[in-house]
Parts: C-alpha cells; sequence; structure tokens
C-alpha cells in the first residue's frame, strides 16, 4: 500500500488526500493551466502537472482499491509514506517540511483522532515557539541522497526545490503570500479543511507569556485562586507573572483585607491564610472551635465589638467586660456607669461608652480605668459615632433627650479620673438640635453627622458650621437605622414604618423607597456589592447599592424579627431568636449554616473578623458570648 | 458627512476610515485632536498593526459604532462586565495568532473595550484549567525541574490541607 502511493506532497508537509487520487478529473482541474504570468509560478504549475501525469499512470490501479480500510487511508494521509509509523522527527526526516519550529510529527499526529492515541505527546511536550510561525514561508530541508525516491517524488522535490530557493532568494512576504494562495486556491475543500485544522493547531502560541507585562496581568486578574495557582506552575515565564504584588491586587480584589488593613511584604501566604479561612467558614462539615464563657448574668447583652486583642461587651447591668478572644479568659470588667451601657465604640486603647445614666464614659483600655466622664445629656444615649474631622477625633453621641452632643475625643487620660460640669467641660463642641424626637441612630464620615430619630425624620449635620444640613422628611414611623453611603453621596434609612428610603445628599431628596419588608426594618448595612437591611418580619434582604434591585431575600425558619446581623463582603451573619445562620455572599446569599448555635435561645449580638465569629446569646435566661474560631 | 481618516498599517495597505469609527481609538483620537487632521494630511502610520488585524479591528470598531462601555476608568465595571456576545463570536472564530495580533493591536492603538474582550477571551481560555491542560492550549514547554515544581505544588497545598 505505502509503495502505490504518492511519497509525499510538497505543500505544507501533507501528503495528497488519497480522494484526489482516485478522481483523476478533480485532481486535473484543481490542478489546471497555469494562470497569471508569474514565471515561478508558471514553472511550479508545469512541474505540478508532470508530477501529476506520472502519478496518474502509476496510480491508475488504485481505482480499484476503493474498499481500502479508512483508518489506513487515514494513516496514510497524515503519515509521511515510506516511514514506520512512529514518532517522526523533523531532523531525521528528509520529506518532511516543516511549517515552523514548533512542529513536530507528532503534533501533526495529534490533530488525527484515530491515531493521535497511538502517538500520545503527553509525555513529549512541544518546544515553544519563540516567534509567531509562518505558515507562508515554509522551510525545506533539502535532502537529495535519499535513492529511495522515485521519480514523482523526484519531480515532487524539484517543485520543493523552486519554492525553497523562491522564498528564500527572492520574494517578498507579500509574493510568497500570493504564491501559497495560488497553491491553496488549486486546492479541493476537504484538504484545505486538513490544511485549516493542521494550522489553527500550530498556531498555538503562548499569548499570556509572549503580551507585555501589564496585558498578560489584565488577563490573570480575571482567574480564580484555584486557576493561579495552576497558572503558578506552567512554566517559569507564567510562574515570574504572579508576583507578590500581584496577590496584594487579589487580596483587595477578594476583599480578603480588613479596611483599615495596609498589607506588608508577603502578600501571598496572607492571601492563602486568609483564603483558608474563607474556605473553612464556606464548608458547612468543618466545626470551628468554640468556646464559651459566661457573660453579663441575666442581663441583656447590648454592645459587642472585637478585634485580635479583646472582645468588648457592654451590658445592662452597667458593666462593659473584655474578653481574651482566644482563650475566652475574662480580662477586665470597667465599673462605673450608674446605669446600663446601651452606646458604645472603642478606638485604639480608648473605649466610650453611653449609658442610661445620661453619661458618656472614656475608658483606658490598657487599664480598665474611666478617665473622663462627660455630663450634658439629660436622658438615656443610645447611640454613638467617632469621625476625624481635619485629623481631630470627634465624639457625637445620640440620646433620648432628642439631641446629639460632640465632643472632642481626650488624649489618653492621665490618671486621675476628669469628670466636669457640663458648662465647663473643655472637651464640649457642641449640640445638635432640631429632633423633636429620641435619636436613635448616628453614623458619620468626616464632617457629615447622619441622624435618625423616632421623630420619622433623618437629619444630615455638618459639624464643620455645627449646624444642620438637611432634614430628610418621608418615613411615617420612626427611623431605626442610617447608613452613609459616602462613594454616592447618599444616605439610607430604614424605619418601623416597614420602608427603607435612599437619599440624595447634594439635593436632600428621597431617590428611592424600598417597600419590599412588611414590618419594622431595624438593621441596615452597606457591602462593596450589597446594601443589606434585616427586619421584624424575619427576612434579610440584599439590594443593589446603586440599582437597588431586590438581589437576595433571606427567611429565617421561625419568622421571629432579625436582631443582629453583620457582614463583609463575602460572608454574610445574622442572628434571631433560637437561630444563627452563616451565608456565602459571593453565592448570592445561599445559606451555609444554621446549626453552630443551635442550642442558643435569642442571638443578640453578632460579629465576625476573617477567622473569628463572636456572638452574644441568652441561653436559660442567663448570658453568654461565644467564640467560634475558624483558623 | 463624516471625515474620513487615512491609515497606513505596517504592510503599506491604505485604509481610509470614517473618523467617527477610527476614533474607538484613543491614540487615534488624541492624535487626530491634538495635530488637526485634514484631507491634505499624511496619512497616519501604524507601524505595530498589518492590515490583516487592522480590518479585523476595524471591523470590531464598525459593529461597535453605537455601543456605550463602561468608563475606561471604572475598572470595576469593566472587570466583572461579561464578554459581550459578539465580541465573545467575533474573538471566537479566530486563529491564537490572530487574537494574540488583535489584543496587541488593541493595546497599542488604546481601545480599552477590545482590549478587555481580548483579555477576558483569553481568560476563559485557562479557566479551570489544570497546568497541563495549560501548556496544551498555549503550546508552552514545561521548563521546571522535577524539584521546582515539587516545591511549588508544596506551597500551593499549604493553603489547602492544614
Amino acid at each position: 500500500m505505502k509503495d502505490s502511493l504518492p511519497s509525499d506532497y510538497p505543500l505544507l508537509g501533507k501528503p495528497f488526500p488519497s480522494t484526489c487520487l482516485l478522481n483523476p478529473k478533480k485532481d486535473h482541474h484543481l490542478l489546471s493551466t497555469p494562470q497569471g504570468n508569474d514565471m515561478f509560478i508558471d514553472k511550479l504549475n508545469q512541474g505540478v502537472n508532470n508530477n501529476f501525469k506520472r502519478r496518474l499512470t502509476l496510480e491508475t490501479p488504485l481505482q480499484t482499491a476503493e474498499n481500502i480500510p479508512k483508518r489506513i487511508m487515514l494513516e496514510e494521509d497524515h503519515n509521511i509514506p515510506n516511514q514506520p509509523h512512529t514518532k517522526h522527527h523533523p531532523t531525521t526526516d528528509p520529506t518532511m517540511i516543516n511549517l515552523s519550529d514548533d512542529m513536530t510529527m507528532e503534533d501533526y499526529d495529534d490533530n488525527i483522532p484515530p491515531i493521535s492515541a497511538t502517538s500520545s505527546t503527553d509525555d513529549d511536550p512541544l518546544p515553544s515557539p519563540s516567534e509567531s510561525p509562518k505558515p507562508t514561508t515554509p522551510t525545506y530541508q533539502h535532502h537529495s541522497s535519499n535513492t529511495n525516491h522515485n521519480i514523482e517524488s523526484w519531480d515532487t522535490l524539484k517543485i520543493i526545490n523552486l519554492i525553497e530557493n523562491f522564498s528564500t532568494n527572492s520574494l517578498t512576504t507579500s509574493s510568497q503570500s500570493h504564491l501559497a494562495f495560488k497553491l491553496l486556491s488549486k486546492l479541493d475543500r476537504t484538504t484545505l479543511s486538513d490544511i485549516t485544522s493542521h494550522l489553527t493547531h500550530n498556531l498555538r502560541r503562548d499569548i499570556v507569556g509572549s503580551l507585555p507585562y501589564e496585558v498578560a496581568i489584565e488577563i490573570l486578574k480575571q482567574l480564580d485562586f484555584q486557576t493561579l495557582q495552576n497558572c503558578l506552575l506552567v512554566d517559569k515565564k507564567w510562574n515570574s507573572l504572579i508576583t507578590d504584588e500581584f496577590w496584594k491586587y487579589l487580596l483587595i480584589r477578594d476583599n480578603f483585607l480588613y479596611e483599615d488593613e495596609t498589607s506588608q511584604n508577603n502578600n501571598k501566604a496572607l492571601y492563602q491564610e486568609r483564603q483558608r479561612l474563607h474556605s473553612n467558614w464556606i464548608n458547612p462539615n468543618f466545626k470551628p472551635r468554640r468556646v464559651t464563657v459566661r457573660g453579663h448574668g441575666p442581663n441583656v447583652v447590648t454592645c459587642l465589638q472585637f478585634d485580635d486583642d479583646k472582645i468588648i461587651t457592654g451590658a445592662d447591668d452597667n458593666m462593659i467586660n473584655i474578653y481574651d478572644p482566644n482563650s475566652g479568659e475574662l480580662l477586665r470588667i470597667l465599673q462605673g456607669h450608674e446605669g446600663g451601657v446601651w452606646a458604645l465604640k472603642y478606638i485604639n486603647n480608648q473605649i466610650i461608652s453611653g449609658s442610661t445614666d445620661r453619661t458618656v464614659r472614656i475608658w483606658d483600655i490598657n487599664t480598665g480605668k474611666c478617665t473622663h466622664v462627660f455630663r450634658g445629656h439629660t436622658s438615656t444615649i443610645r447611640c454613638m459615632e467617632i469621625v476625624d474631622v481635619d485629623g481631630e477625633k470627634l465624639i457625637v453621641s445620640g440620646s433620648r433627650d432628642n439631641t446629639l452632643h460632640v465632643w472632642k475625643l481626650p488624649e489618653r487620660g492621665s490618671d486621675i479620673l476628669e469628670d466636669y460640669r457640663p458648662e465647663e467641660n473643655p472637651y464640649f463642641v457642641c449640640v445638635l438640635q432640631g429632633h423633636t424626637g429620641s435619636v436613635r441612630s448616628v453614623t458619620g464620615h468626616g464632617e457629615i453627622i447622619i441622624s435618625g430619630s423616632y421623630d420619622n425624620t433623618v437629619r444630615v449635620w455638618d459639624l464643620r458650621l455645627g449646624a444642620e444640613k438637611f432634614v430628610l422628611r418621608g418615613h411615617t414611623d420612626r427611623i431605626y437605622s442610617t447608613v452613609y453611603d459616602v462613594p454616592r453621596n447618599r444616605c439610607i434609612s430604614a424605619s418601623m414604618d416597614a420602608t427603607i428610603r435612599v437619599w440624595d445628599l447634594r439635593t436632600g431628596e428621597c431617590i428611592k423607597i424600598l417597600n419590599d419588608h412588611t414590618s419594622l426594618v431595624g438593621l441596615l448595612g452597606l457591602t462593596k456589592d450589597y446594601l443589606i437591611s434585616a427586619a421584624a418580619d424575619g427576612t434579610l434582604r440584599g439590594w443593589n447599592p446603586s440599582a437597588f434591585t431586590n438581589d437576595f431575600t433571606l427567611h429565617h425558619d421561625n419568622h421571629s424579627a432579625i436582631t443582629t446581623f453583620d457582614s463583609n463582603s463575602n460572608i454574610l451573619i445574622s442572628g434571631s431568636e433560637g437561630q444563627f445562620n452563616v451565608y456565602d455572599l459571593k453565592q448570592g446569599g445561599k445559606l451555609i449554616r444554621s446549626k453552630l448555635l443551635s442550642d442558643a435561645g435569642q442571638i443578640w449580638s453578632a460579629k465576625f473578623r476573617f477567622d473569628k465569629c463572636v456572638v452574644a446569646v441568652e441561653r436559660n435566661s442567663q448570658s453568654f458570648i461565644e467564640i467560634l474560631d475558624f483558623s | 458627512m463624516t471625515e474620513k481618516i487615512r491609515l497606513t498599517t505596517s504592510d503599506d495597505q491604505e485604509f481610509i476610515v470614517e473618523r467617527n469609527i477610527i476614533e474607538r481609538s484613543v491614540l487615534i483620537k488624541n492624535l487626530l485632536n491634538d495635530t488637526g487632521y485634514d484631507e491634505d494630511s499624511e496619512a497616519i502610520p501604524l507601524p505595530n498593526v498589518r492590515s490583516s488585524v487592522f480590518k479585523k479591528v476595524i471591523e470590531w470598531a464598525e459593529h461597535h459604532k453605537d455601543t456605550t462601555f463602561p468608563d475606561d476608568d471604572d475598572e470595576d465595571a469593566r472587570k466583572s462586565a461579561p464578554i459581550d456576545d459578539w465580541d465573545k463570536d467575533f474573538l471566537k472564530v479566530v486563529d491564537q495568532e490572530m487574537l494574540y495580533e488583535i489584543i496587541l493591536a488593541a493595546n497599542f492603538l488604546n481601545i480599552r473595550p477590545l482590549l478587555d474582550a481580548g483579555c477576558k477571551t483569553v481568560a476563559e481560555m485557562i479557566r479551570g484549567k489544570s497546568a497541563d491542560e495549560i501548556r496544551r492550549t498555549f503550546n508552552i514547554v514545561n521548563d521546571f525541574s522535577p524539584d521546582e515544581e515539587e516545591a511549588i505544588k508544596r506551597e500551593n497545598e499549604w493553603a489547602e490541607d492544614r
């Protein structure tokens, strides 16, 4: 069989398909008379025509061999005849024409399904192309000492020689292209199809590795962590693209940094650590280490904050407790308030607390001592905010006396307790007056303060002017929560009237009313992707923070009011009577866990960081602090 | 009547393109604004773009002549937006060499939406693949020694099982 087929075909290292051999008429058409006046093409055509005539003679017997098994035909089609069907190497195969440096016979075989299995390249990867392959400028490795060639192949060689000489010596790129197109235009569709798939295969190139760094990095920025781990293993070039600076980008992209965190040198290690913690969170089979400690006796825990060093809780028993977040050990009890603690913030080593005793107190976390007492409010202090105006920290306290008081945050205090009468307090700045009902929520940034009140209004204050900027009217019942969307210059308020309103802070206009909740909306939160609201109707809703579409709705099984939630851009946790849930925000709020604290009664307050979650709960009429460690 | 701009590609082919089409290229747009192009001006040379690639770029620009893309500066919106369906098909049918050259041309001509589409197309060719599959997709030789490969694998696994 092999001997009766043409020994080789000049174009692109591909033998002439046998279908053409069996169809002389078609063949003749394909190799029709010379066209154009290019001398080299004329010569080529003469050569090809001679070749054709001889072949016709030689191949005639083949016409009876139409029942040649298909597989054999394919094999013959795609291998250089007179060569055993094993791995070929261009350097040892004189009849082969290289398309480019990166092309080998194995590569070629890979394209043909029935054969690829017998000539797998898995263990013998191809060399990487150093430059773009040039399909129109084949290089032929001339070899004239092969005595096995018959006349026909000798003719073929002549043609190849012609091409070789012209392409290397006298043809411009466009002439080469012209010549190649002339040749190609003589071929039939099946041959062209074979060539096309072959070319496509050979035009594969290391796109990422060849592009300028800043473009390659844009490609990698699209990929997930797992794929990037695989990219590190591709080759040295790819590995070098994924720098520590790139890991820093990923830390930010995947929300793996705290807001106030600046990443250091080993960003990859930090990323891997945060990724590991995150996967623990979202793996329902991972059991976090749980530490349970006593809270504030039978009293409601009203405030909860924590970081890597401390858990701070405030309660209705007048106390503020500080716990070790790892062991759960009770480190200090801050004693001094004469009424329940209902508002609390901390900054660096200072805690600022507000109480039903109408005072604001400043505490030193290190010593556990109260350093300052600010008097002036005439009723319970219910909310607290700390803002930075021109580098100066200001405390804003909101009270049931319908006012907000603004105070300077004292420098770290001396050992002597400073307790001032209102008119003598050097830290007092101003009173923000206007509300006609209790101030229930306060939030701010820079000099802008937003307060929500039981008088159904939201007020916007400018601390530089010490004056009211807007009164936002529209809600028909008490305001329970407000958030300030600084980048979009908006604020959002949630009310007992079951609606959420969005306000434009340039104009003071209400630009959106979200009324999907069916009862009191008590809590609001804002992440990169969502505005999150929680209501007494037992649902949490996620809204697009620009378009305000309702992107997800999460139901607590027992329909009891949501009492607390916390979220970052990846995770959302929520608590209600007897239920504590963890949701994956990257999967549109998919419920991941609901049994973590199934033995608890009321969930009062819950906060989390990447490694831990701290929850204040009630169980059998006693308060407890639950620490869940996901590391 | 819309203004026509003449441009010459690296292989000396001259193109005449409507100004509003070619102005998808921020490079050309700035050039036209800065130099005050008129009928008598020389054709603008594009030494880095060959004609067949430039044809594809123009085909893309003509299709998108009325499309509003996210602001070039709004990186979040650009990154998270899925590839436009037409762009996906447009870039799917070209071979890797052409895809590579289209990305290079979009980068050189400063056509952000086309560059983004190209980058996302390549990212889709990588996503979810093993190192070996990536190498095969792009014809890359593994130049790590077995020891080096082992070291990277160990570092990778550190994040997974601990």
